[in-house]
C-alpha cells in the first residue's frame, strides 16, 4: 500500500464523514421542528356569547374578544346605540374581565354601569346600547359572597334603574335612531307568535329567572320600575316604515307627538296626546284619546278601548305598526 | 336549577381532548418516548461536530475544549430531565435551538478556544432567559403589568447606550464594564416585541396604536443615532410586522413606510456618510480590498466548501476580522457545507410558518402577535446576515441569530424563541386544564 492511497482513503472517509453529519443536521432540523407542527387541537372553545335579541350564540376561542359596530371587532353588534368599537372582553388571572373602550353609551353588566372595567361571570347580562347579550363561561362563577350580597339582580335593576324605561321606548320611535334587526330575528319573532297561538295561556314562571344559554330562546331582564304580573311574555310594535321595534315593557303607554308621551312619534299627523296603550287582565288594550286622525286598525276606524290581536296593524296618524303579541317569553 | 343549566352549559362547551395527551394520575400529560430519542440524536450529531473539530485543536486548549464541550452536552440533558421527565413538556423548540447553538459553539470552539467559556456561558444563560421567559409570559396579568416597565427599560437602555458608549467598528453599540462587554440593543429586541405584542385589551385602541408607533419611533431613533444601521433596520421591520398584526390596516402600515422613506433620503441627504456605507453594495468586486472585502472573501472561501464542507477547522475564512461574527454565514457554508448552512436557514423559516400557522389557535391576541414577530425578527435578522454577507442584501454587520459569536445575540436568541414556545396552548398543563376540565 503505497503513501497516496492512504491518503485518499482518508480523504474518502472525511469526505464520508462530512456527508454524514451535513445530512443528519439537517434531517434533525427537520424532524424536530416539524413536530411543532403536529398539533390536534383545533380552536378551543372557552366562553360564549349569547345575544338576547335574536338568539344567536357567538362562541368565544381566545382571550381577547372586541365587541363593537365595526367589520373589524369579533362580535359585530350592528345597533345604531353601538360604538364602532364599544368594549372589549379579556380573560385575566381571575376570570373574565369587561373593559369599555370609550363607548358613548356604556357598558352595563346585570344592569348597573361600568367604570373602565369590571369582572363579569357565568350568566351574567350585558348591555351595549340597546344590544343584550347573556355570557357564559362555566368555569367562572361569580363568587358566593357576592352572589348573597345582591340577591335577585332583576329586582335590583328594576329598583335602581327607573328612568331608563320611558327613554328606551322613544329610542323605538320612526324619529330617533331605530334599532334594527336582521331577518333572524324577525324569524325568532315570527316563531314566538305561532306559539302563542298555539297555546294562548302559555305562562312561564319568569320573575327573577335569569337567560339561560346554550341556544334556549334567552329570557330578557326586566327594566321597568313597575312590576308586571301575569302574562308571561313581552309583546312589541314593529314600525312597519322602518322595521324598528318598540318593546312593551310597562303596563301601560300613551302614544303621541309630545315627549311626555311614553311612545313618541314626532309627526304632524299624530296628535299631542293621540291614543292609549293599555294592559288589561294580561291583554294590550288600545285606547283613541279624541285624536283628530283617529286609531285606525285593520284598517278600520275604531273608538274606544279595543282589544289587540296578534298581527293586528295599527294606523296612527299614518304610522303604522304590527302588532306582536308575544315578541318574547320574559 | 343553576346547577343543571350550568351542568349542561359546560356540556356544551366541553373540547375534545387531543389524541397526544392522556390523563395519568388525574393530570394531562404529554406523550414523551419521542424526546428521548431525539435527545440521543440530538448528542450522537453533537459528538460528531465536536469530535471532527479535536485534530484541528493545539495541544494547550484540547483538554479544557472537550471538558467544556462534555460539560455542554450534560447541560442539555440535564434541561431534558427537567422539562421532558419530571415535567413532561414538548421540547421540539429547545431541540432545534439546541442543535443551531451547538454549531455556533463548534465554530468558536475550532476559531477561538479561549472564548468558547463565553460562548457556553451565554448559551447556558440564553437558555435560562428562556425558560423564564415562557414562564413570565404564561401569565396575562404579569404581562400587562410589567409592559410599561418594558417599555421605558428598553428605551432607558437604547439611550444609556448612546450617551455612555464609544464608537467601535463605527457604531456606538457596545456598554463595556471591565472584562464584560455587552450590546443592549440585543436585549432589547425581546422587550421591543414584548411591549408590541402586549395590547391584551387595549386590542384595536388607537390611542395604544399611537403609544406604540411613539415608543418604536424612539427605539428605531435611537439606533440610528448610535450609527447602528442593521439593528435599526430589523427593529423597523418588526415594528411593521407588530403594527400590521396589531391594526390590520394596510394604510396606515404604508404611511408609516413613506414617512420612513422620507426619513431615510432626509438624512442621505444631509448626512451623506450614511450613504457610503451602502456605496460598495452590489459593488463589491469594484471595492474587493477596500469596502468590499468581508463580502468577497466571504463569497469565495463560502463556494470553496462545496455542498458537505472543508470540515471544522480547515477553512480559511474565520482568519478574516469577525467572521464568526459578521460572516457566520459565509464560515459555516465553507466548514460545514451549503447543506448545513441550508438547513439552518431552513430553522429559521420553519419557526415562522410554525408561528403563522400557529396564531390561528392561540388563545390570546398576545401570543399570536409576539410568536409571528418574533419569528419575523430572526427572519430579517438571519436575512440581513446571511445574504448580507452574500452580497445579495446591503452587507450591515448584524449576527446570525445562534451561530455568531457573541454572547448578547445568544441570549437574545434564546429569549426570542420564548415567545414561539408560549404560542402553543400544550407550554402550559393550567391552560390545559382549564379547557379540558380535568
Amino acid at each position: 500500500m503505497s503513501v497516496t492511497d492512504t491518503v485518499t482513503s482518508a480523504a474518502w472517509a472525511g469526505l464520508l464523514f462530512r456527508i454524514g453529519l451535513s445530512s443528519v443536521i439537517l434531517l434533525f432540523i427537520l424532524i424536530s421542528l416539524l413536530l411543532l407542527f403536529h398539533r390536534n387541537y383545533g380552536k378551543n372553545v372557552i366562553a360564549r356569547f349569547t345575544n338576547n335579541i335574536n338568539g344567536k350564540t357567538m362562541d368565544i376561542s381566545s382571550w381577547e374578544v372586541s365587541i363593537g359596530r365595526a367589520r373589524s371587532c369579533d362580535i359585530v353588534l350592528n345597533y345604531p346605540t353601538v360604538s364602532r368599537f364599544h368594549a372589549v372582553v379579556a380573560r385575566r388571572g381571575k376570570g373574565w374581565m369587561i373593559f369599555d373602550t370609550g363607548s358613548k353609551s356604556g357598558v352595563f353588566v346585570n344592569g348597573e354601569k361600568i367604570g373602565k372595567s369590571a369582572y363579569i361571570y357565568d350568566g351574567d347580562e350585558i348591555e351595549m346600547g340597546t344590544a343584550s347579550l347573556s355570557f357564559r363561561s362555566p368555569l367562572f362563577r361569580r363568587p358566593e359572597a357576592q352572589q348573597s350580597a345582591a340577591p335577585e339582580p332583576p329586582q335590583k335593576t328594576q329598583s335602581k334603574k327607573p328612568a331608563r324605561s320611558g327613554q328606551r321606548q322613544r329610542a323605538g320611535a320612526p324619529a330617533d335612531t331605530p334599532h334594527r334587526r336582521s331577518q333572524n330575528d324577525k324569524n325568532a319573532g315570527a316563531q314566538q307568535t305561532r306559539s302563542a297561538r298555539q297555546n294562548p295561556a302559555a305562562k312561564t314562571p319568569a320573575q327573577g329567572v335569569r337567560a339561560a344559554a346554550g341556544g334556549q330562546n334567552p329570557a330578557i331582564r326586566q327594566k321597568t320600575a313597575r312590576p308586571r304580573r301575569g302574562s308571561g311574555y313581552i309583546s312589541a310594535l314593529r314600525n312597519l316604515a322602518d322595521r324598528s321595534l318598540v318593546l312593551l315593557f310597562a303596563n301601560e303607554y300613551v302614544i303621541g307627538r309630545t315627549q311626555e308621551c311614553g311612545i313618541t312619534l314626532p309627526v304632524m299627523t299624530v296628535s299631542r296626546r293621540h291614543a292609549k296603550l293599555a294592559k288589561r287582565d294580561g291583554r294590550w288594550t288600545i285606547t283613541d284619546l279624541d285624536s283628530k286622525g283617529g286609531v285606525w286598525i285593520n284598517n278600520a276606524k275604531e273608538k274606544g278601548t279595543i282589544v289587540l290581536y296578534d298581527g293586528d296593524v295599527i294606523d296612527i296618524g299614518g304610522v303604522r305598526f304590527k302588532y306582536i303579541e308575544k315578541y318574547m317569553e320574559e | 336549577m343553576a346547577k343543571t343549566s350550568a351542568a349542561s352549559a359546560r356540556g356544551a362547551l366541553k373540547n375534545h381532548i387531543p389524541s397526544d395527551l392522556v390523563v395519568r394520575g388525574g393530570k394531562l400529560r404529554e406523550r414523551t418516548g419521542k424526546w428521548f430519542l431525539l435527545m440521543l440524536a440530538l448528542t450522537a450529531i453533537e459528538t460528531m461536530l465536536f469530535g471532527s473539530l479535536i485534530p484541528s485543536l493545539d495541544k494547550e486548549h484540547l483538554v479544557q475544549v472537550v471538558l467544556m464541550l462534555i460539560a455542554y452536552i450534560a447541560a442539555e440533558w440535564g434541561y431534558y430531565a427537567v422539562v421532558g421527565i419530571i415535567l413532561q413538556r414538548r421540547m421540539e423548540i429547545e431541540l432545534a435551538g439546541f442543535l443551531l447553538s451547538s454549531i455556533g459553539i463548534a465554530i468558536t470552539a475550532s476559531a477561538f478556544p479561549d472564548k468558547l467559556l463565553t460562548q457556553l456561558a451565554a448559551t447556558v444563560a440564553g437558555i435560562a432567559a428562556f425558560t423564564f421567559l415562557v414562564w413570565f409570559i404564561g401569565s396575562v396579568n404579569r404581562v400587562t403589568y410589567s409592559r410599561i416597565i418594558a417599555a421605558i427599560g428598553a428605551v432607558g437602555l437604547l439611550a444609556a447606550t448612546l450617551l455612555v458608549a464609544r464608537y467601535k467598528n463605527g457604531a456606538k453599540n457596545w456598554l463595556t464594564y471591565g472584562s464584560v462587554s455587552v450590546q443592549p440593543s440585543e436585549f432589547v429586541k425581546i422587550a421591543f416585541i414584548f411591549v408590541g405584542a402586549a395590547t391584551l385589551d387595549r386590542i384595536q385602541n388607537a390611542k395604544s396604536i399611537i403609544k406604540y408607533v411613539v415608543f418604536s419611533m424612539a427605539c428605531v431613533g435611537l439606533l440610528f443615532l448610535t450609527l447602528d444601521f442593521g439593528t435599526a433596520l430589523i427593529f423597523f421591520a418588526t415594528f411593521l410586522i407588530i403594527a400590521f398584526l396589531r391594526s390590520g390596516d394596510v394604510k396606515t402600515i404604508a404611511l408609516v413606510c413613506a414617512a420612513a422613506l422620507l426619513g431615510g433620503i432626509g438624512i442621505i441627504l444631509y448626512k451623506p456618510y450614511v450613504a457610503t456605507r451602502f456605496a460598495n453594495y452590489r459593488h463589491v468586486w469594484e471595492y474587493a480590498d477596500a469596502g468590499g472585502f468581508q463580502q468577497t472573501r466571504a463569497i469565495m472561501y463560502a463556494l470553496s466548501g462545496g455542498l458537505f464542507g472543508v470540515g471544522l477547522g480547515n477553512g480559511k475564512l474565520r482568519y478574516i476580522k469577525y467572521a464568526t461574527e459578521d460572516l457566520a454565514f459565509g464560515v459555516v457554508c465553507e466548514e460545514l457545507g451549503m447543506l448545513t448552512a441550508a438547513a439552518i436557514l431552513i430553522a429559521y423559516a420553519l419557526l415562522l410558518i410554525y408561528a403563522i400557522r400557529g396564531a390561528r389557535y392561540a388563545r390570546s391576541s398576545f401570543y399570536a402577535i409576539a410568536a409571528c414577530s418574533a419569528a419575523g425578527l430572526i427572519i430579517v435578522q438571519a436575512s440581513l446576515s446571511a445574504f448580507g454577507a452574500m452580497d445579495i442584501l446591503p452587507f450591515t454587520g448584524v449576527t446570525l441569530p445562534f451561530i455568531s459569536r457573541g454572547g448578547s445575540s445568544m441570549i437574545s436568541s434564546w429569549g426570542l424563541l420564548a415567545f414561539l414556545k408560549a404560542l402553543d396552548i400544550r407550554t402550559y398543563p393550567k391552560v390545559l386544564r382549564e379547557l379540558y376540565h380535568s
